[in-house]
């Protein structure tokens, strides 16, 4: 039965009842491919709290957290390090889906540290950032007024980047950099391959920090009171911001990877771009409120839990969060690098970088000076871990130079 | 893994009904780029909830609901899918396209789009949709009293914000 309410409501709406044009942008592959992507967040975020439950539970009991997981192997870490090794599992009997590890060779058993070979007769130099291979690196030369120095094979040589301070932070498997210089009317951001630098095109006031094999580079664009991150598809477009939540004022891009995507942290959040720059927050740990640094390499992302030292680490692939607990006293610096096996470099509480894998004994690198300093985490750090894991760029302390030195890690 | 049964049965459900989707989804938002947005956030959501949802005795309704619900609540929209570069997108407006009627539509969606966004759903389900309010009532989660003393709530608003306009809606046309 129809009331009268019914027929003045439908004789009233009549004129919007109109056919729509025709679907424009609804794309069913897409669905497919975000659905997944959300599929595995749930799970992630399923897993989380179900971890952080167990966290606490051990926490509470004055326990160092460390894993029990049947068939893993407890570990104490070199100068009383305390590391789960994988924390994913802090009990056997820990809720929510436990993925397997992808299967990573094993740890190194020893390295050695070689100082990088500083062409120009400098004595320091800095490494600022390598390739996944191992191959190349590229960081700068001198105390004052640094040169740019790219190393290929640990041979360096004097690269030219045009303006003031420059610098090349980052260059990828095929051994081409970006870099930063300044000049009076701020930033330029630069490509450099086959030993010549070119200005990347976009807005005014840009850095370029890291590139990606597929030529995605990232960076940030400065304006008067304010700086956003910017990506580029590809060296030959424009830079484009990076996609922000509403209301998002302070973000930060922090690393690439060879498949374009991107990682940093929008306020506090941990944060994962596409190649599109669209992107969405990575689930944390329960208790972990902010994240410092971030690096991603093929399906795995490190950042370090900012309030307390906690290492983090995603597996993209398998939904998988593992905290490492680094039981560093410092805050800021203690996870760094990753690779493609999820293995990470980290510093510990007298800040000496270590080597860690899930599942595996943490393994220490060697210093150019046994004594570190007291700010030994910003004197001796890794900057790229080699996805095969032999290979491992960084600076040392050298007390010798009283400064800190480029060097390489070369481990069997 | 994707489960590719499970893909296959998905795909061809929802490329059989994203026309309606898409009708229904520009009824309640009023231009089709909104409307497209709107389609795609459910269909995603769809995909996640599958296993689920294909197993609901009426899954016609299921994804209507789940539609609806979205347009109520764009709170839900994750991160992810907020937009924000350097140029302003293009503002779509579809309502101002040619044709007859035009007039109309555009006093109409105004005086539509000042209520709250249930009491909107409430009337394009009923008067555009042709759905009970019992199916209304189950769309929305909420009790057939509620769906009727919306509709005349939502409907009385409407007359207001139309005032001298809305009897000659009612005659067939503003001209």
């Amino acid at each position: 039965m129809t009331s009268a309410e019914d027929e003045y409501g439908q004789l009233l709406l009549r004129p919007l009842d109109t056919e729509p044009p025709p679907v424009s942008t609804v794309s069913i592959a897409k669905a497919l491919a975000d659905g997944r992507k959300l599929r595995r967040l749930r799970r992630i975020k399923m897993y989380c709290a179900g971890t952080a439950t167990a966290v606490a539970l051990v926490a509470a009991a004055g326990l160092v957290i460390a894993p029990h997981a049947p068939g893993r192997e407890r570990s104490a870490a070199p100068g009383g390090l305390s590391v789960s090794g994988d924390a994913s599992g802090t009990g056997s009997d820990a809720p929510g889906p436990v993925a397997a590890v992808p299967t990573s060779g094993p740890l190194p058993s020893s390295c050695t540290v070689l100082p990088l070979e500083i062409p120009g007769g400098y004595t320091t130099g800095e490494v600022l950032g390598a390739d996944p291979t191992g191959r190349y690196a590229v960081g700068t030369a001198g105390a004052t007024d640094p040169e740019v120095i790219f190393w290929d094979n640990g041979k360096g040589i004097r690269a030219t980047v045009p303006g003031q301070d420059p610098e090349l932070r980052d260059v990828n498997r095929n051994g081409v950099a970006v870099g930063t210089s300044r000049d009076d009317g701020g930033y330029h951001a630069w490509i450099y391959r086959d030993g010549r630098a070119t200005e990347l095109a976009g807005p005014n006031n840009a850095t370029a920090d890291n590139i990606g094999a597929g030529g995605a580079i990232i960076g940030h664009v400065y304006e008067a009171n304010r700086y956003y991150p910017v990506f580029w598809q590809s060296p030959q477009e424009k830079a484009r911001p990076l996609a922000l939540p509403a209301g998002a004022t302070n973000a930060v891009v922090r690393d690439v990877d060879d498949n374009g995507r991107m990682v940093g942290h929008v306020e506090t959040k941990p944060w994962l771009w596409e190649p599109s720059g669209f992107g969405h927050e990575l689930p944390l740990p329960k208790g972990v409120q902010s994240v410092s640094e971030m690096w991603i390499r093929g399906d795995w992302v490190s950042a370090n839990d900012a309030d307390s030292g906690l290492g983090i680490r995603w597996n993209l692939s398998t939904d998988e969060v593992i905290t490492t607990e680094i039981n560093s006293t410092r805050r800021r610096n203690s996870a760094r690098p990753i690779n493609a096996q999820g293995w990470m470099v980290a510093n510990d509480r007298e800040g000496r970088p270590f080597l860690t894998a899930p599942d595996q004994s943490p393994f220490r690198l060697p210093l150019l000076s046994s004594e570190a300093p007291s700010t030994s985490e910003y004197l001796n750090y890794a900057v790229e871990l080699s996805d095969e894991g032999r290979t491992v760029y960084g600076n040392s302390y050298d007390k010798g130079l009283k400064a800190k030195a480029a060097v390489v890690w070369r481990c069997q | 893994m994707p489960d590719r049964s499970s893909d296959d049965d998905y795909t061809e459900y929802v490329t059989a009904r994203l026309h309606t989707l898409h009708r229904l989804a520009f009824l309640l938002c009023g231009d089709s780029h909104r409307a497209d947005d709107l389609v795609q956030q459910t269909i995603t959501n769809l995909y996640v909830h599958w296993s689920r949802a294909s197993a609901a005795s009426n899954l016609d309704a299921y994804v209507r609901t789940m539609l609806v619900r979205s347009f109520i609540d764009e709170k839900r929209r994750g991160w992810s899918r907020v937009r924000l570069f350097a140029e302003t997108p293009q503002q779509s407006v579809d309502l101002a396209r040619p044709g007859p009627n035009v007039e109309d539509r555009q006093l109409l969606r105004d005086a539509l789009t000042r209520l709250p966004r249930r009491q909107q759903a409430v009337l394009v389900l009923r008067f555009l949709c042709d759905m009970s309010v019992a199916e209304t009532a189950e769309a929305l989660n909420c009790s057939e009293g509620n769906i009727k003393s919306q509709t005349s709530h939502g409907l009385a608003a409407i007359r207001r914000v139309l005032g001298p306009h809305t009897l000659a809606l009612l005659a067939g046309g503003t001209r």
